[in-house]
């Protein structure tokens, strides 16, 4: 399969790209499962039932993963954005580094904040 | 040190080694000139100016794309293994097709285009520093395919121009001397143009002229934008 | 000729609106994790079909839906369209996308005015 060369990275740059395009991928796929499972709120016990299911502890680590996926993919995207519109090429590296610290920080608060509402 | 190199014959490809002498000072190039001078004489490579001008060199050095000749054999580590650039078709060891990597450097019209050229009473084209260096990073270009060959979207995308003609779109769309950029704006925004490129900055990160590809294409894009813009507008 | 004016137009507005609902969706996406997330029971029937009569919070759930389902599905037509299987099917990738993006929104407003 010829698409597996985008996940073959010679650099960090295009790790990143990889990892855009993967989280990309699993976040719209994941959107279609959220519309699909919000349509069930036409009938409350349904839905009730299938939220007890999805909001338990079980579930957070996946949860979590999720929200790690969205929120490399917004962050980075802004990166990949400055980039795009032509700004800052020659501080690629740093804004990577940056990217990617202000992800880890992002997801550790958003993984405390899950874990202490639930 | 041992070479592994990455052998096409035509129909089969596969590795073989050899043991290479080196000494300080040796650059790939060498090597691949005395595995084919003492040891194997079918070993296909392609090689011209051996000082980083002509582009011809570029292979895969442990991984990565290089210039064979401007490769230190010093700073690399033991086995060194050596492949034919990605992204093009191998037609012989190291040696790669590069027909469609000409055919869309031709397609961006990569020469300075005026309709006031009179050669019978020939004048200057007079250009600032400033103006000149606009562009001057991009010209330095030596078409080696490097950029290309790691590109995730030439991967997939067989027709996709790639970073080294956009680069020389790029450098002509942003010569003060160019009188018509607009056809070449038309050419690198169709779908097989800019829109293909998604940042992964491959090129820029492999460029062995560190001309920065991906900053080129970028810059391509925005006057690519304007242009449908004011195209939409009627400007 | 009509082929080409096509491309033209599609490609580079496609990029900028990718851009556009990029921005917007960082703040909205944000916004909707954290009323998910930060008050307790947020999920339940209740508190779900109380935020949906909340004209404020329709019109912010509508933006995101519409940013969201633009977003993704653009995204992927490119992804597709980076291939020489999907180029080959440039035309059936594009209206396919335009499909199930209504189709998102489609089922994305029903959920909405169920309340």
């Amino acid at each position: 399969m010829r698409i597996m060369k985008w996940f073959k990275p010679v650099s960090l740059q295009d790790l990143a790209f990889a990892f855009q395009r993967l989280t990309g991928f699993i976040l719209a796929m994941y959107l279609i499962l959220h519309l699909a499972f919000l349509s069930t709120l036409s009938d409350p016990l349904t839905y009730e039932s299938l939220i007890a299911i999805t909001v338990s502890p079980t579930f957070l680590p996946l949860d979590s993963l999720l929200v790690l996926c969205g929120i490399y993919h917004g962050l980075n995207g802004i990166r990949v954005i400055i980039h795009e519109l032509g700004y800052l090429h020659e501080h690629r590296k740093a804004l990577l580094v940056i990217c990617a610290i202000l992800t880890v920080i992002a997801w550790l608060y958003a993984t405390w904040v899950m874990y202490e509402v639930v | 040190m041992e070479f592994r190199i990455r052998r096409f014959d035509g129909e089969n490809s596969f590795w073989q080694s050899y043991e290479v002498p080196t000494k300080k000072g040796m650059t790939v190039l060498e090597c691949l000139y005395y595995i084919r001078d003492n040891l194997d004489s079918t070993l296909s490579f392609r090689a011209s100016c051996r000082m980083g001008i002509c582009g011809s060199c570029a292979v895969k050095i442990n991984g990565k794309p290089k210039l064979a000749c401007e490769t230190q054999v010093s700073e690399l580590k033991n086995p060194i293994v050596v492949e034919p650039l990605d992204n093009f078709k191998v037609l012989k060891d190291l040696v790669v097709d590069f027909e469609g990597f000409f055919a869309k450097h031709k397609m961006v019209k990569p020469f300075i285009v005026r309709d006031d050229i009179d050669y019978n009473s020939p004048v200057e084209l007079i250009q600032t520093p400033k103006e000149l260096a606009k562009y001057y990073n991009y010209s330095l270009c030596i078409k080696c395919g490097a950029c290309v060959s790691v590109c995730p979207a030439a991967a997939t995308s067989e027709d996709y121009l790639g970073p080294a003609a956009l680069v020389a779109a790029y450098r002509f769309c942003a010569d003060s001397r160019d009188k018509d950029c607009k056809d070449r704006i038309e050419i690198i925004s169709s779908e097989r143009g800019v829109w293909r490129c998604h940042s992964a900055m491959a090129c820029s990160e492999v460029c062995p002229k560190k001309i920065e590809p991906a900053k080129a294409v970028q810059l391509l894009r925005r006057k690519a934008i304007i242009h449908s813009i004011k195209k939409l507008f009627r400007w | 000729m009509a082929e080409k004016s096509a491309k033209n137009v599609l490609e580079p507005y496609a990029w900028l609106l990718q851009i556009i609902t990029g921005l917007a969706m960082v703040g909205l996406v944000t916004f909707h994790f954290l009323t998910t997330h930060m008050v307790e029971h947020a999920l339940s029937f209740e508190s779900v079909s109380l935020r949906f009569q909340d004209y404020g919070y329709k019109i912010i759930y509508a933006l995101l839906l519409i940013f969201v389902a633009f977003h993704a599905f653009n995204g992927l037509r490119a992804i597709a369209l980076d291939t020489e299987f999907g180029m080959k099917r440039k035309k059936l990738v594009n209206w396919s996308m335009v499909v199930v993006f209504l189709a998102a929104l489609i089922v994305g407003l029903y959920i909405m005015f169920l309340f």
